[in-house]
């Protein structure tokens, strides 16, 4: 798969069009709560130049493919294109301003592509995800069982079932507790459910670093694999893995997917009259991950993981001043956190500083990209402030432990 | 008349200023980073190509003609600024701000090239005096990052005509409108103080900022509430300045006479009650002399004048839908039996209060050409006051010989979000049964606040993005004047629709019965030579024919405005070359 001519042309317009509102470097203004925490453009609060915003790389992008320059003039393109955590935060705010074709995260992502094919990117890090996605099919380059989990879970070894659990790469290899929680809740449920050893990737790192080669074949051995199992709905708890499947996998197909999607929170939100929760006691906050928030539009998955966690006794939810639509990212997303290490974890700490501003005492998401940003971008706070580090958990894992009573 | 201002000309003086060669631009980055933190000094054209373009398109005449900067500079403090404009003195290249860079007609878009102060990081509320009733920002304060601090404590800004994302720095010096013009004033009548930079790198404060305690570079951190070093004794001084006042100097020069760095405005208590009445016209002139009374008399804070009928609802809706609100206005019939089928199809809202009010807003404006809505603020015995003295103009013949449709039902729950029983769901409601899709709900719980500060001229862009306007300034007792030599360019350049008001535009009050602002807006395609050509010869037109009987207009196109004033008004424009001189500013105006 490589980036169409008809794509260019799209940028090229977008570029055009964007009306330098500046709308996309702040949270939106009637949503805006105080100076201190009212950007929410992490490459733009971590850089401050205009490039490093969304109007900027619009201009970017409309230099590089009107041929303005030599690319390789410029010592920090690849800084600026790569830097976009594609969180989507500017695409929001533009869309109340410009509900037409300006939508900067994917101007991003097309421009990274284009880049890739030049030889001017992605970041040495970020070439890894492609080249371990070949050879293991999976970004981390993990060569052992990608499910080692299940034998812990004890799921009923089946072909077919209800449901397909997906578990995505970060928590099959990384998160193997949230993967074990969601397992064991749907267990709890007495849920008709399976997991499959032969899942792969599902695309995410390539398409959001711009490296389009590998993907085609990814896409097609996961559907041919969903299609074999002949679930009718697929479960996520990944929410980077379901906003791929969800939204991307449709388009690059050109057609629907033969398939439900469903995301742990949704399904829990639909169960969660059955749930028995003991009580746990803590001051949380929830943190929207992009991918299961603005990504998502016009689906957003904003109220039912705060319908979950609300059902919860002794757990109190602190509203943030970024929430929802206005949420700072966790500074992990779009390759970021393994192109430029330094600057992820800066902008996890300023939204874990927000947490602690707040007065809650741990973060509850639902993406296991934005667990490994935030805690340590938690680690980074606690050592800035000398407090006590605040906790990061996933959503599924408060729940199991409500359920557990633990 | 011809205007004296072509692109070819404009391409002429664009010549004068190429670009920088590498060798300068790279002593010229070493000697800034002598005081500038390196890391916010740089030449790499990925980070100057963002500077080349604004909300009205290319910085140039053509299309495509991107005017970049030659050096980026992000200063932390007036320290930072000062040193820079030295450098720039010293090789005698132009120094252009920017703020929050959402500007129009090139003004922020470096025609000279030069460097680029991009003021991104200066983006601190120094101070909330609550005893003298000032604050002081820097800046890249936004109005909607100040007033989210000053609200929570009583108080807000004179809200702006531009966008809630512009600059409250810039706006005040650019001599921008406010909605609370009438009463309090346009944008420099805002300003108590300022920290100023001049052209030669000296740093001079005015006003209530004349004793600032604070070192020009000296990096603060943020503070809420007052400043520690101003904590003891009276505050800030209420003068507007000790000696001669050079709070002025700055005003709408972009720059050139001076950077501000730190500003000091005045902000009020929030009011109490609040309410827009909206009223539709046929006629023009009916609509233009009733505003001006309603603002001679001081009704209110201010009045604005749209197009037609449905570009208000559509500032809520996306454009496919502003299309079908368009069409369903148009035809009386068809609003009035899609409206009421909204009533059968919503059975429990139809006996309530909201619902009715939104209904008989949206007939009671369509098929007018022009609205007007007037801003009432104040206690809430004063608003129904106003209320009641606005009708009474209406009614009166002198003004007006059509009786104006009363839209004020819809505009309550559409955008006013300090309306205690407004209902925007109402407004959703009738909508949907219009058959519109691509509407949201939250679009119109935020419109609510959102229109507190403004999104009128981002809104009108979205559509095709490439934008030119002219902005005078002038009496509210002749806006019909004004109007009319605009309608008559627009007219004999062959735009259709002119006479049937399928146009739109915007006045905004300037400061009582004394001052105006109009907006003149033309839409163009932003890959169109021709039709920017076409937009630019319009507006130039109309800008030498007002600028002559003497309207003022404070921003232009491009460099247009040096070019303009210095054939129309000589010997101003002379002084103000030699008050620069004085100062040692690298460009001269024009260019």
């Amino acid at each position: 798969m490589t980036i169409q001519e008809k794509d260019i042309e799209a940028i090229k317009n977008a570029a055009l069009s964007c009306i330098k509102c500046a709308f996309c470097r702040q949270t939106l203004p009637s949503l805006t709560k105080s100076n201190r925490f009212a950007d929410n453009c992490p490459s733009g609060l971590y850089f401050n130049y205009e490039a490093y915003y969304a109007s900027g790389r619009n201009e970017i992008a409309r230099a590089i493919l009107l041929n303005e320059y030599p690319l390789q003039d410029s010592k920090q393109l690849q800084e600026i294109i790569y830097s976009c955590t594609t969180c989507g935060a500017c695409e929001v705010n533009c869309r109340y301003i410009s509900d037409t074709n300006v939508l900067p995260v994917r101007t991003t992502e097309k421009i990274r592509a284009f880049l890739a094919q030049k030889g001017m990117g992605p970041l040495p890090n970020q070439q890894k995800f492609a080249e371990y996605i070949k050879t293991n099919n999976n970004p981390y380059g993990e060569s052992a069982s990608r499910n080692s989990w299940v034998k812990d879970a004890a799921i009923p070894d089946k072909q077919q079932a209800k449901y397909l659990y997906f578990v995505g790469c970060t928590t099959g290899y990384r998160l193997k507790n949230v993967a074990l929680a969601t397992a064991n809740i749907l267990k709890f449920l007495k849920e008709d459910f399976i997991v499959s050893s032969q899942e792969i990737c599902c695309g995410s790192p390539l398409l959001r670093t711009g490296q389009l080669e590998d993907l085609g074949r990814l896409i097609q051995h996961n559907i041919d694999l969903i299609k074999q199992t002949r679930c009718k709905t697929v479960l996520f708890s990944c929410a980077g893995c379901y906003r791929t499947v969800k939204k991307d996998w449709p388009e690059i197909l050109g057609k629907p997917l033969p398939f439900k999607t469903l995301h742990i929170a949704e399904y829990l939100a639909q169960k969660v009259k059955k749930l028995k929760f003991n009580p746990i006691s803590k001051k949380v906050a929830y943190h929207d991950p992009c991918h299961l928030g603005r990504h998502l539009f016009p689906n957003q998955v904003y109220d039912q993981p705060r319908l979950i966690i609300d059902r919860i006794p002794g757990v109190e939810r602190i509203v943030l001043e970024r929430e929802k639509d206005s949420t700072l990212c966790c500074g992990a997303g779009g390759g970021v956190k393994s192109g430029m290490p330094e600057y992820s974890e800066y902008i996890a700490s300023l939204r874990v500083e927000e947490v602690r501003a707040k007065g809650a005492d741990t973060i509850i998401t639902a993406c296991p990209f934005c667990i490994r940003g935030l805690r340590d971008g938690a680690k980074l706070e606690a050592k800035n402030s000398g407090l006590k580090e605040i906790e990061v958990i996933e959503l599924t894992e408060l729940v199991f432990q409500a359920l557990e009573g633990k | 008349m011809q205007s004296p201002v072509n692109p070819e000309e404009m391409e002429k003086i664009f010549q004068k200023f190429p670009a920088m060669d590498a060798k300068t631009a790279e002593k010229m980055v070493r000697d800034l980073q002598d005081v500038i933190n390196p890391r916010q000094v740089s030449k790499d054209w990925a980070v100057r190509v963002p500077y080349s373009r604004d909300q009205t398109g290319g910085g140039g005449s053509k299309v495509n003609d991107f005017r970049v900067p030659d050096i980026v500079v992000m200063p932390d403090s007036a320290g930072d600024v000062s040193h820079t404009c030295q450098i720039a003195l010293k090789y005698g290249v132009p120094v252009l701000p920017v703020s929050t860079g959402a500007n129009v007609c090139g003004m922020a878009v470096p025609l000279a090239r030069g460097i680029m102060i991009d003021f991104k990081r200066m983006n601190r509320i120094l101070e909330i005096d609550e005893d003298g009733l000032t604050c002081t920002v820097e800046p890249y304060v936004t109005y909607a990052r100040l007033q989210a601090e000053l609200e929570p404590k009583g108080y807000r800004v004179n809200v702006p005509g531009a966008p809630n994302s512009a600059s409250v720095l810039a706006n005040c010096f650019f001599v921008g409108d406010k909605y609370f013009s009438s009463k309090f004033g346009y944008g420099p009548m805002e300003i108590m103080g300022a920290e100023i930079v001049l052209p030669n790198g000296k740093v001079i404060r005015t006003g209530a900022l004349a004793t600032d305690p604070i070192e020009p570079d000296q990096v603060l951190e943020y503070v809420a509430g007052r400043h520690p070093a101003s904590q003891q004794g009276p505050g800030r001084v209420c003068v507007q300045a000790f000696g001669p006042d050079m709070t002025g100097l700055p005003y709408q020069s972009v720059g050139r006479n001076g950077i501000v760095t730190k500003i000091c405005i005045k902000i009020y208590p929030l009011t109490k009650s609040s309410r827009i009445l909206i009223y539709g016209f046929k006629n023009l002139k009916n609509l233009t002399r009733c505003l001006a009374e309603i603002c001679s008399r001081e009704v209110g804070y201010g009045g604005i004048v749209n197009g037609p009928c449905y570009s208000i609802p559509a500032l809520t809706n996306s454009n496919v839908d502003a299309e079908k609100l368009m069409k369903i206005f148009k035809n009386p019939l068809k609003a009035f039996l899609k409206t009421f089928f909204a009533f059968l199809k919503n059975p429990t809202l139809p006996f309530r209060k909201p619902f009715r009010e939104v209904v008989s807003g949206m007939l009671g404006i369509r098929g007018r050409n022009f609205t007007m809505e007037v801003f009432l603020f104040g206690t809430p015995r004063r608003v129904d006051l106003d209320t009641k003295r606005t009708k009474e103009i209406l009614a009166n013949k002198e003004f007006t010989e059509e009786k104006p449709g009363d839209g004020t039902g819809m505009a309550k729950h559409m955008f006013w979000a300090y309306e205690k029983d407004a209902k925007p769901e109402y407004i959703y409601k009738v909508f949907q049964s219009l058959g519109l899709k691509d509407f949201r709900l939250d679009w119109l719980m935020r419109m609510g606040k959102m229109w507190d500060y403004n999104e009128v001229p981002a809104r009108i862009m979205r559509k095709a993005a490439g934008f030119l306007l002219q902005s005078p300034r002038m009496p509210f007792g002749k806006m019909h004047w004004v109007f009319e030599i605009f309608l008559d360019v627009l007219r004999k350049a062959g735009y259709p629709g002119i006479d049937e008001g399928n146009w739109s535009t915007y006045i905004n009050s300037g400061s009582g019965a004394h001052y105006a602002c109009l907006e003149m807006d033309i839409i163009y395609d932003p890959k169109s030579q021709e039709e920017k050509n076409r937009a630019i010869q319009i507006l130039m037109n109309v800008t030498t024919q007002l600028t002559q009987k003497g309207i003022y207009f404070p921003h232009n196109i491009g460099l247009a405005r040096d070019l303009i004033e210095q054939m129309t008004v000589p010997k101003i424009w002379e002084l103000t070359k030699e008050i620069r001189e004085a100062f040692q500013a690298t460009v001269l105006g024009p260019l």
